[in-house]
């Protein structure tokens, strides 16, 4: 009887751990397609706050359109006043930057600063999870009231901004609760909590998105989207004239 | 010699329209000398700092596109160009073989955005000779994760007291007796001492991108603090670097040269590219003459290529702007030199007009003396060159006065300021090309504006010019 006893526990360890390793192609792909808007334009009202340790907080709003099929993104800055103008253009993998001021565009990069808040320009691009990464380590993690998958995430490719990403995914629809970002050297960079989403159509968009600084200790952002709408924009809304049409 | 003698002494005898005539001169020209001398400065002292800064007069990159069309800097070679320095018999002071990127140094919850500089610490002695170390050593860093900060960079990350202590400290201090405030102040400076030596060894993260666009952070020691008039740099060992921006160990993406005649740099350029684009992709000249290196890469950024496009190019080039705008103050200090110089030149054809119609009779005297035409003439005339050269000498007496004062001064300025100056001071330049032709030129008007008066006298009847009276 007691030759049976060990195989048989081999047997029931597996099968649970067969049962619940999930299918992480179909995870991200599923996360990928709640949180991407590839069928319609995309437009908000963002709000970034920075807290910086011995500063005051800064607040910056903006309008933002997205066109996920396309690869495009604009955001056009509406306060403070002194920023007021000043947008960004996604192209494809090209970001332009452009001051009213001087009237010129100038190159940026999704690793950038977003209008030197804490938030970066990559926070507000479509993200591509399944396409980008591959997983690395999995496990189970009980976040607040929820229980989450964890994720190591690695990326494929060299041209990814973040080079490691550990997600905390809900394991009943599959919404991402919290991110760590990590660089090549593997060292965290910054975490990312997404406590609530608003549903838009089907897919699901943050209300709010907290991001914590771990490398300028002390830093913290806080993302608001609101009035969150899916209504076609016309195409030249993705265009450097519209930036200059929108300023005179 | 008569002659000679004869305008000296009228030039002596009225000293009042003398004076008045040269010293117009001399302001005029004064002005013009220390526009010249000033500007020339500044552009000597931005071509200095700039070469310091961009590390070399002479630049060559290696320019390619990843998959995704972003541009990255590599130099994988460099055998073809070192040899063809060699064969063309260039002489080069210095060669840096850099790895340069943007990063944000933090510490201490500060942060600041500087230059990253890897360093070949063992081919580079002469940065490590030339840094000016206030604490610390370099003896080490090669193949550390050593770092080398300024003292701005150090105070900004919190790593040593400020110099001088804020506004709120330092008015909390005006209210104490002398004494006390003095040893506020020693106490202060001794702390700053002392954190000088205890931040060597403190860690600095640095955040970065690979040349592929990832996130990095790499963690560093302080090995040593430097003082400079800048500070856009923080020095490591390039190897690290070289890791963290996902370079080959021992590659790097800048090769600056320094030449030994900066007025070479052009000549030497275009010579290099004439033997360098019989091997490699050369960017052509045209796209890279007046044009600084981020416009040309910009350019290259919309254009298609494959492998690996080359640019050889100047600091003449990265400068062109700024060089333009000085250029443009010196036109326009020229033209209002030259202004006045016509003001003044009519003012002297009316002094002589005058000194020719009051000297009637004494004309008449050296005529009916047998004083030629000729000489006649030439008494006004050197009387003009002589009043002329005084002025003029003058006018670059005063000049030089001034521009030593300007020179001498320690000017505390912003620190963007610095870049026009060296050291703290106005680098002050006296072309002695300018001066002979200023000399010239201000000599070869006067000579016209006194020719037409001195005709005149020439042309006077001796017997009627000794008959009249005023």
């Amino acid at each position: 009887m007691k030759k049976f006893v060990f195989p048989l526990i081999l047997l029931l360890a597996a099968t649970s751990a067969f049962a619940e390793t999930p299918d992480w192609n179909r995870i991200l792909t599923h996360i990928d397609d709640m949180t991407n808007f590839n069928d319609n334009d995309f437009s908000s009202e963002i709000t970034v706050v920075t807290a910086k340790p011995g500063e005051d907080n800064t607040v910056i709003q903006a309008r933002y359109f997205r066109r996920d099929k396309a690869k495009q993104m604009v955001i056009v800055i509406l306060k403070p006043d002194v920023q007021k103008g000043q947008a960004y253009l996604q192209q494809d993998d090209d970001l332009w930057f452009y001051d009213p001021e001087s009237r010129k565009f100038a190159f940026s990069s999704m690793k950038d600063r977003f209008s030197d808040s804490g938030a970066q320009n990559s926070d507000f691009s479509s993200v591509q999870l399944h396409v980008d990464y591959s997983v690395e380590s999995s496990g189970e993690d009980k976040l607040g009231k929820f229980d989450v998958w964890t994720v190591m995430l690695r990326a494929k490719d060299k041209s990814v901004a973040v080079p490691g990403l550990k997600l905390w995914i809900r394991k009943d629809n599959d919404l991402v609760l919290k991110q760590e970002q990590y660089s090549l050297s593997n060292r965290l960079l910054r975490t990312l909590a997404i406590p609530s989403y608003q549903t838009v159509s089907g897919h699901f968009f943050p209300v709010m998105m907290l991001e914590v600084d771990n490398v300028k200790v002390g830093e913290k952002t806080q993302i608001t989207f609101k009035d969150v709408s899916i209504a076609k924009l016309p195409d030249s809304v993705y265009s450097k004239s519209y930036l200059e049409r929108v300023n005179q | 010699m008569v002659v000679r003698r004869i305008a000296l002494r009228n030039l002596n005898r009225q000293k009042r329209r003398s004076i008045l005539l040269g010293g117009a001169l001399a302001f005029g020209i004064m002005v013009l000398m220390m526009v010249n001398g000033v500007v020339g400065g500044i552009l000597k002292s931005i071509e200095l700092n700039f070469s310091n800064i961009a590390v070399g007069h002479i630049f060559f990159a290696e320019v390619e596109k990843n998959e995704k069309g972003r541009i990255i800097y590599s130099i994988k070679d460099d055998a073809f160009l070192m040899d063809t320095i060699k064969k063309l018999g260039i002489e080069p002071t210095y060669i840096a073989r850099r790895t340069m990127a943007q990063g944000t140094l933090v510490a201490n919850g500060e942060s600041l955005s500087r230059g990253l500089s890897g360093v070949e610490w063992k081919q580079e002695t002469e940065l490590a000779k030339n840094l000016d170390l206030v604490s610390g050593s370099l003896k080490d860093i090669a193949g550390t994760q050593g770092i080398v900060i300024s003292i701005n960079q150090a105070e900004k990350l919190n790593l040593i007291p400020k110099k001088e202590p804020d506004a709120t400290v330092k008015s909390a201090w005006s209210k104490l007796p002398k004494a006390e405030k003095e040893a506020k102040q020693a106490a202060w400076d001794a702390a700053r001492e002392a954190a000088l030596k205890t931040s060597i060894g403190e860690t600095v993260l640095v955040e970065l991108q690979t040349v592929h666009g990832q996130q990095n952070l790499g963690e560093f020691q302080v090995k040593a603090i430097y003082q400079a008039q800048y500070d856009f740099y923080a020095y490591m060992d390039r190897a690290y670097l070289n890791k963290l921006t996902d370079l080959p160990e021992n590659g790097y993406n800048q090769f600056g040269m320094f030449l030994k005649n900066y007025s070479d740099i052009d000549k030497t350029t275009a010579r290099l590219f004439d033997v360098l684009k019989t091997r490699y992709n050369m960017v052509p000249m045209d796209k890279v003459n007046g044009r600084g290196f981020d416009t040309i890469v910009n350019d290259l950024k919309k254009e298609s290529f494959s492998g690996s496009k080359f640019i050889i190019t100047n600091l003449n080039n990265e400068i062109a702007n700024i060089k333009s705008i000085f250029s443009a103050v010196q036109m326009v200090a020229f033209a209002f030199f030259m202004l006045l110089l016509l003001v003044i030149m009519v003012g002297i054809t009316n002094t002589f007009r005058i000194v020719v119609f009051e000297r009637t009779r004494e004309i008449g005297t050296m005529r009916a003396l047998g004083m030629q035409r000729k000489e006649v003439r030439n008494v006004f005339l050197w009387e003009a060159l002589f009043l002329s050269i005084i002025g003029t000498l003058g006018g670059f007496v005063l000049s030089g006065i001034l521009l030593a004062i300007l020179g001498a001064i320690k000017w505390n300025v912003m620190a963007e300021m610095n870049f026009f100056l060296n050291k703290g001071h106005l680098m002050i330049t006296i072309n002695p090309m300018v001066m002979i032709l200023t000399l010239a030129l201000v000599a070869g008007l006067t000579l016209l504006a006194a020719l037409i008066p001195a005709r005149r006298a020439a042309k006077m009847e001796p017997a009627l010019a000794l008959r009249t009276s005023y």
